[in-house]
Formats: C-alpha cells, sequence, structure tokens
C-alpha cells in the first residue's frame, strides 16, 4: 500500500520491464549449466531407472517399446494399458534381493572403497601438509608431481603394477625374501584382494592429496602459532586446530576417491583374483556379456542409491560435528 | 622487581639479523612498549619472548628462569596476535577455554573461569557465537581473554589495535590501560604506532634495524630523544645540522644551519666542534610572533608560509626561512584566535624559547 501511494509514476513504469530483463538475464547465465546437466546428468540417469524397470530383449538389450515395420519404416507404440506388464517389471530388483552374491558384492565393494579411502587419507593426508608447508616457490613443482601420472594411460600404469606385483617382480622377490628369514612360505602379491587395494590406491590417491592441499595451503599459520602459544603441544595443534579445520578438504577427497573406487571395475579385472569382484565388474558383465541391460540398470541404480545413502550419512555426521564444537 | 629479561638476543634469518643484541629488563605490572618502524625487528623479539622463535644467542629470563629452549606451550606467555588467531571452528567459550584444556583443567574450574574473564572483557553474552559472527572489536575482547584465562605471567601483544577502525582505536586504547591496571599482569605491547605507544606504555623502548635506540617513559622518549632516529619516529621533529660551539655549564652553544646561533641543554657525549643534529618540536615554535628585539631567552626568525595543513584540533605549517631552510611549526587552533591563521605565501614571525631545542650527537 504504502508503495503505490509513492508519486513515482516513472519507476512504476520502467519496474516490471527491468524485472522481465532482470529475469531473461539471468536465464541466459543460467541456461547453459542448466542444459550441460540436463544432457549429461539428468537424462542418462533418467534412461537407467527407466532401464531397470524394462524388460530384456530377446537377443539381449532392451526389449523395444515401439514396433518398427522392417518394409515401410512406419513406428508404432506397443505398449498399452492391458499389456504393459509385458514390457515393465519388478523382477531385476527381486533378483537383486533374492540372490545374496549381489548384497555380498556389494558389501565387498563397500569395503575396498572404504579401505582405499582410508589408506589415501593416511598416505595423501602428510603429504598434502608438507607441501602446503614447503616453501611457495616448490608448491607448485611438487603438486605437478602428484598429477604426473595421469599424463600416461590408466591401461599402462595398472600393467605397470601387474609387473611390480608379479611373481617374477621386484616388489614380490623383495617381500618374499624377506619372509623367507622368518621361514614363512613364499605369497601371491597378484590377482588377490591385496593387489586391488594397492593398485586402487595408487590410482586414487591424487584425488585425495589435490582437495586437501587446497585446504591446508589456505591455513592461516596463525592460528597453529596460538594453538602453540596457548598450551598446546604438537598433537593438540594438529587434532584441535589443524585437523577440525581440514575437515572439509577431508570429506571433498573421501569423496572423490570413495565413489569412484566403488565403481571401479578395471583395477579388479586386471589385478584382482576371482574373490575380489566388485560391483562394477558385475554391471559391466550384465551390460557386455550378459547383455541383461535392464538387471544392469538395476545394480547400477542400487549402486547409485547406495552412494547417496553413504553422502547423506557423512553430510549428517559432518554436520553433527560441527554443531558439537 | 624484574619479570622479564632479555640479555644480549640475536635472531638471524639467513643473511638478515633480525633481532642484534638486544638487552632488557621489564618489571612487574609494567605496560612495556616495543616500538618500531615495520620489519625493525619488534615482532620477532616478541616471538621470541613467546617462544614461537628461538634465539641464536641470548638469554631470555621470566623472573630469573632461563626459557631458552622451553617450548612455547610450557611458559607461561601468551599472545595477543595481530590477526586474533581466533579459532573460527569453537566458539567464544570453547576458544577461551582452549588454553585450559590443554593444561587438563577440570571442566567445572573451566565453565567458571570462563564465565568469569567472559564478564571482565564485558562479552558475557556472546559466549556461544562463533568468531565470524562478531565485530572486530569483539573479536580482539575474545583473543584478549583468551590469552587471560589461565593467568600468565606474561602477556604479549602484537600490534592489537591496528585491525580497528580510528575511533574504537582510542576506546580500546583506555580499555587497555584499564584493563592492564585491574589484571596486574606485565604487558608486553608491540606498536608501530607512536601515540598508542606514548598514551599506553609506562615505558618504551624504540627499535630500529634489530637495535634498541632508546628506552625509557614516554615523555623521556618524547622531550629527551636519544638519537636522531628517535626525534624523527616519535612525533614530528625538525631535524637541523648543528655544531657545538662551546659548552656553558649546563648548556652549549650551537650553530645550527637554517637558525643559526642558539642554545640547547647539556647532553652526554657532546664536545666542543662536535657536529650532530638540533631536534626541534614543531609545538615550541610559535608562529605570528611580532619581531621584537630578541632576547636571551627567545629564538626569534623571520619566514614565509609555504603550506598550512589544517587538522581540525591544530594547523601544521611549513615556514621557510631566508635561507630556505623550511622549519614546521604547530600551532593548537585555539590560539589561533590570538595569533590569526596564516595562509601560504604569509609572512610570519617565529620564536621559540632558546633552549627548546635538543642535540643529538647522531
Amino acid at each position: 500500500m504504502a508503495e503505490r501511494r509513492r508519486p513515482l509514476p516513472v519507476q512504476l513504469t520502467r519496474r516490471p520491464r527491468w524485472h522481465l530483463a532482470a529475469r531473461l538475464r539471468g536465464w541466459f547465465v543460467s541456461a547453459p549449466p542448466v542444459a550441460y546437466l540436463l544432457v549429461f546428468f539428468a537424462a542418462p540417469s533418467l534412461i537407467m531407472v527407466v532401464a531397470a524397470f524394462r524388460v530384456a530383449g530377446d537377443y539381449g538389450g532392451l526389449l523395444p517399446l515401439v514396433d518398427t515395420d522392417p518394409a515401410t519404416g512406419a513406428m508404432r507404440w506397443q505398449v498399452r494399458l492391458d499389456n504393459w506388464r509385458t514390457f515393465f517389471t519388478l523382477e531385476g530388483f527381486a533378483r537383486f534381493f533374492a540372490d545374496p552374491i549381489y548384497l555380498e558384492v556389494f558389501a565387498r565393494s563397500f569395503g575396498y572403497a572404504a579401505i582405499t579411502t582410508l589408506i589415501c587419507l593416511a598416505l595423501g593426508y602428510p603429504l598434502a601438509w608438507m607441501i602446503a608447508r614447503s616453501a611457495r616457490r616448490h608448491r607448485e613443482a611438487l603438486i605437478l608431481l602428484v598429477v604426473l601420472p595421469f599424463w600416461s594411460n590408466f591401461l599402462i600404469r595398472a600393467y605397470a603394477w601387474m609387473i611390480l606385483l608379479g611373481p617374477q617382480g621386484v616388489l614380490s622377490r623383495a617381500v618374499n625374501a624377506a619372509l623367507g628369514w622368518f621361514g614363512i612360505g613364499p605369497v601371491q602379491l597378484l590377482f588377490n584382494t591385496f593387489a586391488v587395494v594397492v593398485v586402487l590406491v595408487y590410482v586414487h590417491l591424487p584425488f585425495m592429496v589435490l582437495p586437501l592441499y587446497a585446504n591446508l595451503e589456505k591455513h592461516d599459520p596463525a592460528l597453529v602459532d596460538a594453538a602453540r602459544d596457548l598450551n598446546a603441544n604438537a598433537w593438540h595443534c594438529f587434532w584441535r586446530v589443524t585437523w577440525p579445520l581440514s575437515l572439509p578438504g577431508v570429506w571433498a577427497g573421501a569423496a572423490l576417491v570413495f565413489i569412484p573406487a566403488l565403481g571401479m571395475f578395471a583395477v579388479p579385472d586386471l589385478v584382482g583374483g576371482t574373490s575380489s569382484l566388485m560391483i562394477g565388474n558385475v554391471i559391466k558383465q550384465q551390460f557386455l556379456d550378459s547383455r541383461d541391460w535392464p538387471f544392469g540398470s538395476v545394480l547400477s541404480l542400487m549402486l547409485t542409491l547406495a552412494v547417496l545413502a553413504a553422502a547423506a550419512a557423512a553430510a549428517w555426521v559432518a554436520r553433527r560435528g560441527a554443531r558439537r564444537a | 622487581m624484574t619479570n622479564l629479561a632479555l640479555r644480549g638476543v640475536v635472531k638471524r634469518f639467513g643473511d638478515v639479523l633480525a633481532v642484534d643484541d638486544v638487552s632488557l629488563d621489564v618489571g612487574a605490572g609494567e605496560f612495556f612498549t616495543l616500538l618500531g618502524p615495520s620489519g625493525c625487528g619488534k615482532t620477532t623479539l616478541l616471538r621470541l619472548i613467546a617462544g614461537l622463535e628461538q634465539p641464536d644467542a641470548g638469554a631470555v629470563l621470566l623472573d630469573g628462569v632461563d626459557l631458552v629452549g622451553v617450548p612455547a606451550e610450557k611458559r607461561p606467555v601468551h599472545t595477543v596476535f595481530q590477526s586474533y588467531a581466533l579459532f573460527p571452528h569453537l566458539s567464544v567459550a570453547r576458544n577461551i577455554a582452549f588454553p585450559l584444556e590443554m593444561a587438563r583443567v577440570p571442566r567445572a574450574e573451566i565453565e567458571r573461569r570462563v564465565a568469569a574473564v567472559l564478564d571482565d572483557v564485558q562479552l558475557g553474552g556472546l559466549a556461544r557465537r562463533m568468531p565470524d559472527e562478531l565485530s572486530g572489536g569483539q573479536r580482539q575482547r575474545v583473543a584478549i581473554a583468551r590469552a587471560l584465562v589461565d593467568r600468565p605471567r606474561l602477556l604479549l601483544l602484537d600490534e592489537p589495535l591496528g585491525a580497528l577502525d580510528a575511533k574504537l582505536r582510542v576506546q580500546m586504547k583506555f580499555e587497555l590501560v584499564k584493563l592492564q591496571r585491574e589484571v596486574g599482569i606485565t604487558f608486553v605491547y608491540v606498536t608501530h604506532d607512536q601515540g598508542e605507544a606514548l598514551a599506553l606504555s609506562h615505558r618504551i623502548a624504540v627499535m630500529n634495524r634489530g637495535r634498541l635506540e632508546q628506552v625509557g617513559d614516554p615523555r623521556t622518549i618524547y622531550e629527551r630523544p636519544a638519537s636522531r632516529f628517535v626525534a624523527d619516529f616519535i612525533g614530528q621533529c625538525n631535524l637541523l645540522d648543528a655544531t657545538v660551539r662551546r659548552i656553558d655549564g649546563d648548556t652549549m652553544e650551537l650553530e645550527a644551519s637554517g637558525i643559526g646561533v642558539c642554545a640547547a641543554a647539556v647532553v652526554a657525549g657532546a664536545a666542543a666542534g662536535q657536529r650532530g643534529t638540533l631536534a626541534l618540536r614543531p609545538e615550541a615554535i610559535e608562529i605570528g610572533v611580532p619581531l621584537v628585539d630578541a632576547t636571551g631567552a627567545r629564538v626569534q626568525r623571520r619566514g614565509r608560509v609555504r603550506d598550512a595543513l589544517y587538522e581540525g584540533d591544530v594547523t601544521f605549517y611549513t615556514v621557510a626561512l631566508d635561507d630556505g631552510t623550511c622549519l614546521r611549526a604547530m600551532q593548537p587552533n585555539a590560539d589561533a584566535r590570538r595569533a590569526g591563521r596564516f595562509a601560504a605565501g604569509a609572512e610570519v614571525g617565529l620564536a621559540w624559547p632558546s633552549d627548546a631545542g635538543r642535540f643529538l650527537c647522531s
């Protein structure tokens, strides 16, 4: 009401146009990222979700929903109210929960990913801390060394590990020689869980180091000085000041390691044994070997849901921790 | 009673001599200020006392016990940092509790003492706030409360007023003086602001290039600077090259460039024929005086106003004497009614007591 009584006709006439222009400009700014997300994230996810409820075709893939006349090329929609059960089913989900093997693979994958994340954190944190504390002119070179492995192909690096861990490899021989002293028989380093975790850690370590470094590098050195000055020994300086302030970097690094590690199939394929299959391998089998796309989609969907649940749980824990402090 | 004593303290960073053979004594309950330009080593000296750096030579004695080699966390000395260095992830109360928690004080005792110190710095209602929800002045109080809560034997303050606006700074000066009197803990205060140093301190040590130039109470530092550097750094000062003509009891006759023969009190180490500097404070120079015959007690000169800077309470004039020497004179604006204001170009008479200047050997 007060607005209307104000004698400002110029503003009144101009205002709506201004609003429209602002809104249009807003759309211009946000349209490219929205389009990007739609094309590369929302649409594929939706396709996967729908596929999880569909029925496999006679020769693999998905049972087509439209019938194409081979002579004319005319397409006819097949699904009707009375026959939709032929095309859509919950069978895949039933199969997932019926056979414990899938849940077992899920659990194993989560375990591998969790161990990988913890080892990456244990190795990456000191490294990121030392780089962040080194002389400013050396930092860029050190970070470059961290990302240097990305310059060569992932498969090449995985094969390199196969050579290192293989029975004739340097590492394998050294370990077995050392164990021999204690009378322990030769151990196999390749094609087992150990090899899978080693290579998973190796592949994902930079993803842990980079966000941790980005966080630690911004810490005000005066805070650690203040902690020391206020009776805190070296351990308390770390545990009460540096560590809680680095938690955003820890969470970011953990997410960047845990999620890709969880879906990894190439590493278990190359260096794993028969008992170290991960969920990624099973999904790959469904799509490429069994050609059972609906069940592959079910597994993918369950994996996505599990990751979301894990992320929600982590966020909840982090928020609770922040509130407590 | 001496609380803190430094004996021949030396600290090098690479080739740079940050602290060069510094010795001084700070009495118990004293408000002691280290004053100097940036890079003079005053903050390094503070960090040496805190234990955040270790000296290359010399001793840091607290109540007679040498602290060299004792790590910072074991020293009963706390610091208020320039940036305050509040822990951003901890509430006000947890920040203040930090040194007590580290010292394993029982929880109930911690709560009691945190509440008490919050009252002391008038932050009672803000215990649960986070540091980024506080104003600059409140943050500073938290930093002081956190450093005082376990009653250190020495409180170090590193330019604590630097980040505050001018108005708040004046208020905090009064509060710091009051707080120091109430808690009775020795304060060692670092600043580059001579106004703060003069207003707050019992004694001041002026530092330059890692060395102590002069240690004394504010009046001595201001009125009887020991060196050209101190005279120049503290307040405004006219510095004129001068030669001692003769020494006559407790006064001496000088020949100063621009103003000619004048008198000054005898200073230690001065001898006839010695060249040095005559320091003359702008407020000692009266402007706009009628030029009558000079008496022995006053020096009079004629000059032309170059610039006038009106600063509200006072006006600063730059006056060029006949031979081109420029003198700076300060006139309280309350006096301007009597003597008048002068614009650039005006011809004025200057006068000052003949013993107003101080001869500096360096």
